[in-house]
């Protein structure tokens, strides 16, 4: 099992490069000159073309991808072209508000999100089933930042429980973060439930499970132990894709909120093609799919009993020899 | 040769119209799109330009009344004019960019499915590539490089999607590449561009029109994301993200003035679901039914 993560681990590096590389070559074939950006339009075309030589703007597309994958390699992010600090510093700064967004969502989605659909299922067709497939079509046709909007005029603005927005100075509490983490979810976890119950459905109409209730399986264990297994493995597979698309649904969210996360970063600098932190923040985005993609491999091998004896029979016969 | 059309095919189109039309849910969302495209293609019969960037210092919000189905905003505006144009940006920017998606992500997946080999790889390498890249993430990245503009949305929006739908036809045709009628095409002669388009495209239709229909609801939903946080539709224009951005700051005392343009929203994005659903459900009959 180890071997596999390792090998997976390996694996995860051509997703980042090919995630680097396609941003990398939207910030550099767009319209728009960084050092003219940044320098304004009344700056003399020698102070451009110095601020362009010392970035080494004009250096080949390829040769700079390069240069900043070694620069990344050895630990270095660059300096932000626009503020002058350190990419990393910035990052550091911001990715703990970005990870609490994305890791609450994401508990959202799997302790809410499949239960429901897997009940809806198992009572295709009741009140409940009903009731939850259109509670769950309203929320993923909702436009998250209008659900957004329509929250603040009831919690924030008449009620008074939640702020509507970050704070600026002083503290964030729980409550901040409520109304953000309720934006991300709502959508995916609606699409989770969706997406379970179908799968649920074409699990408890497959012959095994048919099988077992010929065999006089109580209703229970047919449901819990024979289904339950087998809708795992596709249902996983959706938290990872979720995972993704909520990797772009923080970036709208952190911009409504105004939450100083690497979405809201990622924005600002790639409107002002401040490539060394947009890459960064990129990057990171990028990791953080691969990690997540990764642990949902690792997830599948462990509970499918086929794949997993394959990677300990390899491990057994190299023991014996 | 004379060649009809196969007879079991049009059998076959017909059972799925069929089936779809027993779909309450999708006949609704079906009529609720064609209301909406109505709204949008009769949008200057229904409410002139005028009344859409008109500003009017006395009549400024205005609640919804007689005159005003939908209120004025903050300029004096006429949110109905502006809601009903504003259909306009909006559906046909997420049907436009759909189409256009589909068109590429069908040309690239078949060439890639059906030559197989080094050219396969080498497309769908790079699919994967931008696939990697979570849709609205790139559609972002690219919106906030280009600058805002219906051209540039419209550029942003297309390119995040043909990777799925070069991955839905691809799929497809390595399916039925090896079928025998695909075979008996090539045998006859067939050159490569017609069984692409004769054989390959008829039957990666199907899977599509679902994606097709799916991925407009979702393209509906991000374009006026965007436009809601300043990177897609600029101001002035009557686009729905861009009309909610605009009305924010005045949602405490006159919530009509978000509350309906969202709800415009909503529904395209509600009939183009419900649409793909009832798709996919009488393309797939497999999952109605009671329980065996």
């Amino acid at each position: 099992m180890l071997r596999y993560g390792g090998k997976r681990l390996l694996a995860l590096i051509p997703v980042i490069l090919g995630i680097t590389f396609v941003i990398f070559a939207v910030l550099n074939y767009t319209p728009g000159d960084p050092a003219r950006l940044l320098l304004g339009f009344n700056a003399t075309e020698e102070s451009v073309e110095a601020l362009r030589r010392e970035w080494k703007l004009d250096d080949p597309f390829f040769v700079r991808y390069v240069r900043y994958l070694g620069g990344v390699i050895q630990g270095d992010l660059g300096i932000s072209w626009r503020y002058g600090v350190p990419v990393a510093k910035e990052l550091a700064v911001r990715i703990p508000n970005t990870l609490r967004l994305a890791a609450i969502s994401v508990l959202i989605m799997i302790l809410i999100g499949i239960p429901m659909g897997l009940i809806s299922a198992v009572k295709q067709y009741s009140l409940l089933d009903h009731l939850m497939l259109f509670a769950a079509l309203l929320l993923t046709s909702l436009p998250t930042f209008w659900l957004a909007l329509m929250m603040m005029i009831k919690f924030s603005l008449e009620l008074r429980w939640l702020p509507a927005s970050m704070p600026v100075y002083g503290a964030v509490t729980w409550k901040h973060w409520v109304l953000p983490v309720f934006m991300c979810a709502a959508n995916l976890t609606a699409s989770l439930v969706r997406t379970a119950r179908s799968h649920m459905l074409e699990v408890i109409r497959s012959d095994f499970v048919r099988t077992a209730r010929a065999k006089g399986a109580t209703e229970f264990r047919v449901i819990a132990y024979h289904a339950l297994r087998n809708v795992m493995m596709p249902v996983v597979t959706l938290v990872g894709i979720n995972f993704n698309l909520l990797m772009g649904g923080t970036v709208i969210t952190e911009q409504v909120f105004g939450v100083s996360g690497v979405g809201s970063l990622l924005i600002s600098s790639v409107r002002t093609k401040d490539v060394p932190m947009a890459m960064g923040c990129i990057l990171f985005i990028a990791v953080m799919i691969g990690l997540v993609n990764l642990a949902v491999d690792y997830f599948y091998v462990l509970v499918t009993p086929r794949l997993r004896s394959r990677y300990e029979k390899k491990k057994r016969k190299e023991a014996g020899a | 040769m004379k060649r009809g059309r196969p007879f079991r095919k049009r059998g076959r189109w017909q059972a799925v119209w069929r089936r779809f039309c027993r779909n309450r849910l999708a006949v609704a969302g079906l009529v609720l799109l064609l209301f909406l495209i109505g709204a949008a293609v009769f949008a200057p019969a229904i409410a002139d330009y005028e009344r859409v960037i008109h500003q009017d210092s006395a009549n400024r919000l205005i609640a919804p009344c007689a005159a005003y189905p939908f209120g004025t905003d903050a300029y004096g505006r006429d949110l109905f004019a502006r809601v009903i144009w504003g259909s306009r940006y909006s559906l046909s920017l997420g049907i436009g960019s759909v189409l256009a998606a589909m068109l590429a992500g069908a040309v690239i997946g078949s060439a890639a499915g059906f030559y197989g080999g080094r050219t396969d790889s080498m497309i769908m390498r790079l699919i994967d590539m931008i696939m990697a890249i979570p849709g609205t993430l790139l559609a972002i990245t690219i919106a906030a490089a280009l600058g805002t503009g219906v051209g540039n949305l419209m550029i942003a929006m297309s390119i995040s999607q043909i990777p799925t739908f070069a991955r839905v036809v691809r799929s497809v045709v390595w399916t039925i590449a090896s079928e025998d009628y695909v075979e008996a095409a090539k045998t006859y002669g067939s050159k490569t561009a017609r069984l692409i388009t004769r054989q390959i495209w008829p039957n990666a239709l199907g899977p599509l029109i679902v994606q097709a229909s799916l991925s407009m609801a979702q393209a509906v939903l991000t374009i006026s994301s965007l436009s809601f946080i300043g990177l897609g539709i600029p101001a002035p224009s009557p686009e729905w993200g861009t009309i909610l951005a605009e009305n924010k700051s005045y949602m405490r005392m006159y919530g009509y003035l978000c509350t309906i343009p969202g709800f415009a929203i909503l529904l395209s994005v509600i009939a183009l679901n419900l649409i793909g659903d009832g798709l996919r459900d009488a393309l797939d009959p497999k999952l109605s039914g009671p329980v065996r």
